[in-house]
C-alpha cells in the first residue's frame, strides 16, 4: 500500500497540507485494492497496479482547492516572465536609443534630433506594451 | 444503448446527480459507487475515476453528503457516504433541472422539423 501513499502524495504536491482530503482519497483507493483482491482474486501488486491505472489522468482529479493553488502558481510564473521581458526590453530600448543618438552625433555632420527622437519613441513602444500587459495581468485577480 | 461509449465530458455535468442518486438509495463507499455505475451502464459510460473521487470529496465539502467509518461484512473498514437532508433537497432540484433540460433537448434534437425536408 506504500505505492498508493506515494501516488497520492505526488498528486497533492501543490498542497501537501490538505491532509483530510488526502486521507479520504487514500481510503477510497485502499478500498478498491481490497475489493479487487477479494472479488477478482488479484495479488496485492496487481490490484494496486490496476487501481493506479484506472484512476486515470491526474488532471482529471480536480479538487477546487487544488485547482486554485495551481492557478496561483501559473499566475506567479507568468508575472515573473513579464518582469523579465520588461527588464530586457527596457535595457534594449536604452541601448538602441543611445546608439542612434551617438551615431547621429558622430557620423553625420548635421544633427537631426527629430530622426533620433522618432526612432527612440518607436522603440519605446516595445517596453510600454509589455508594461501594459504586466499591469493588466497584475490587476486581474479572478 | 448502442454505439461508442459516452465519454466523461458529456455526462460530467450530471455525474453529481448520478453519485447523489446512488448514495440516496443506500450508503455506499467510494469504489462501490464506481462499480455500481459501471455495472448499470454496462460499459456504455467510460468514467474517469479521478473525476469521480474528486466529485465525491467536493460533495462532502458542500455538505450534501457525509461520511462515516463502517464495517464491511468481509474485509477491512470502509468509509461510507450518506446523503444529508440538504443533499436530498439538492438532488430533488437536480432532478427537476434534468427533466426540464431533457424536454428542451428533445424539442430540438428529436423533432422532425421542416429543415429535414
Amino acid at each position: 500500500m506504500k505505492r498508493i501513499d506515494k501516488f497520492v502524495r505526488r498528486l497533492y504536491k501543490h498542497q501537501p497540507e490538505d491532509h483530510e482530503s488526502m486521507e479520504a482519497l487514500k481510503q477510497m483507493l485502499y478500498e478498491k485494492v481490497d475489493d479487487l483482491m477479494r472479488e477478482e482474486d488479484l495479488s496485492e501488486e496487481d490490484a494496486i497496479n490496476r487501481t493506479i491505472e484506472e484512476f486515470g489522468d491526474e488532471k482529471d482529479y480536480e479538487l477546487p482547492a487544488l485547482e486554485k493553488e495551481k492557478r496561483r502558481h501559473r499566475r506567479a510564473k507568468t508575472l515573473r516572465h513579464y518582469k523579465n521581458d520588461l527588464l530586457f526590453s527596457a535595457l534594449a530600448t536604452l541601448l538602441i536609443a543611445s546608439i542612434v543618438f551617438i551615431a547621429n552625433y558622430t557620423l553625420l555632420e548635421q544633427f537631426f534630433p527629430w530622426v533620433a527622437l522618432i526612432i527612440t519613441l518607436g522603440v519605446l513602444f516595445w517596453p510600454l506594451s509589455i508594461l501594459y500587459k504586466f499591469l493588466n495581468k497584475k490587476g486581474d485577480h479572478s | 444503448m448502442n454505439g461508442l461509449p459516452l465519454s466523461s465530458d458529456v455526462l460530467r455535468g450530471h455525474l453529481e446527480s448520478i453519485i447523489l442518486t446512488l448514495i440516496s438509495e443506500k450508503d455506499r463507499y467510494g469504489y462501490e459507487i464506481v462499480n455500481e455505475i459501471k455495472k448499470r451502464t454496462a460499459g456504455d459510460f467510460v468514467m474517469k475515476e479521478a473525476t469521480l473521487y474528486a466529485m465525491v470529496q467536493r460533495l462532502e465539502k458542500k455538505e450534501v453528503i457525509t461520511s462515516y467509518i463502517g464495517d464491511k461484512s468481509h474485509g477491512k473498514k470502509r468509509r461510507y457516504y450518506k446523503i444529508t437532508l440538504l443533499g436530498k433537497a439538492y438532488l430533488k432540484e437536480k432532478k427537476a433541472e434534468w427533466l426540464e433540460l431533457k424536454d428542451i433537448m428533445a424539442l430540438f434534437l428529436e423533432a422532425n422539423h421542416e429543415t429535414n425536408r
